[in-house]
């Protein structure tokens, strides 16, 4: 397959692969310090939950390492990593993912994404608008189908391009830019307010 | 290298810009159409950074919680061990057998009241059980994997309604 990403991959990296693939344990603990938090956001952003994303990092980097023969070094450690997770972060939705009915205290009246009562707590002014915030956005995150999800969380990790969305998800570069497009359209229909504050136009909800 | 269309352009900037209101489907699909067709586009595109500037990413990432490092450790504990007992929940959690095996028994208890149901209505001489299309049942969301068919049991005063949703065939 024709990589879309000629990754300028570093030696240091290279070399701390191949110390892994043989067992090394500081050099495999050097790739889990380097990658943990960029692994943890997107498979929270895909799960939705702190304790999911924490199993679903601890399971990819278990796989990662155990595949590491197998594993080819011009796609770079990091995008390989993350397709590991992303894919097991959305095995992971899709097998809690039966509901009859989005809850009546998901949204408000107008389909907006709201904080569920026991999320809100008595905090700082600042804290609480954060929180609120956090709250509203993992709300509406939550509302977009696996395949959208999957790609805005890559996204929304701000370290990766285009084709390396598109390289982890094993995906078209368009298909990426076609769920992008339709997941960033959908969270501004639920968060309109945030929307107009940054200056996004959004079209009427379909 | 000439570069793409005008138009064509101007609708990559506004997608990439993440400007919703800028790009139409139909642009969307002849957007697709291009990159499918120029590899040079795709490229171009390929190499970009995703996320740069965009209000939605910088308020996910000042969103985002932070692990601990006593939950790191943890993690890495449970990775270096390397067995099956690092499968276990990197957050210490109750287990129980029960949990587990809630699906499956859900669905044996789903069979075995569909089966009741069916046998005490023979056993009444009953009537054939009415079968029709549901009008009032609204499923926002529901994970069929492979060739399961998911069943709700609802329990109404007059006696429980099967439902099985099925695929829409129509796509």
């Amino acid at each position: 397959m024709n990589s879309l990403v000629r990754s300028s991959v570093d030696t240091s990296e290279l070399r701390q692969i191949d110390a892994a693939t043989r067992g090394d344990a500081a050099a495999r603990h050097a790739l889990f310090e380097r990658y943990r938090e960029v692994a943890y956001r997107v498979a929270l952003r895909i799960t939705g939950r702190h304790e999911d994303a924490l199993d679903v990092v601890q399971d990819g980097f278990i796989r990662a390492f155990d595949g590491l023969a197998e594993f080819q070094r011009e796609a770079g450690f990091q995008t390989w990593l993350l397709r590991i997770v992303s894919n097991r972060a959305l095995d992971l939705v899709r097998a809690r993912r039966v509901r009859l009915a989005v809850p009546l205290d998901a949204d408000d009246a107008d389909g907006r994404a709201t904080v569920p009562a026991d999320e809100r707590s008595p905090q700082p002014d600042a804290a609480l608008e954060q929180s609120e915030l956090a709250a509203r956005l993992r709300v509406a995150i939550e509302t977009l189908p696996p395949d959208q999800r999957a790609v805005f969380a890559l996204y929304a990790t701000g370290e990766l391009s285009y084709g390396q969305i598109a390289e982890t998800l094993g995906i078209p570069i368009g298909t990426v830019m076609s769920r992008l497009f339709h997941a960033r359209r959908r969270l501004y229909e639920r968060l309109p307010d945030l929307a107009a504050e940054w200056g996004v136009e959004t079209p009427p909800p379909k | 290298m000439q570069g793409p269309p005008r138009e064509l352009d101007e609708l990559l900037r506004a997608l990439t810009r993440g400007d919703p209101s800028a790009v139409s489907d139909e642009d969307l699909a002849r957007i697709e159409a291009a990159l499918e067709a120029d590899p040079g586009l795709t490229a171009a595109l390929a190499a970009e950074p995703a996320g740069v500037g965009d209000p939605l990413v910088a308020a996910v990432g000042g969103t985002t919680p932070t692990p601990t490092a006593e939950e790191w450790a943890r993690v890495w504990d449970n990775i270096s061990a390397g067995t099956a007992a690092a499968m276990r929940p990197a957050v210490a959690r109750r287990a129980s057998v029960w949990l587990r095996l809630r699906v499956p028994l859900a669905a044996a208890a789903a069979v075995l009241l569909a089966i009741g149901t069916w046998w005490n209505w023979e056993r009444r001489g009953g009537d054939a059980w009415e079968i029709r299309l549901a009008a009032d049942v609204e499923i926002d969301d529901i994970d069929m994997q492979d060739s399961t068919t998911p069943v709700v049991i609802r329990l109404r005063p007059d006696g429980p309604v099967v439902i099985w949703a099925l695929a829409d065939m129509a796509g």
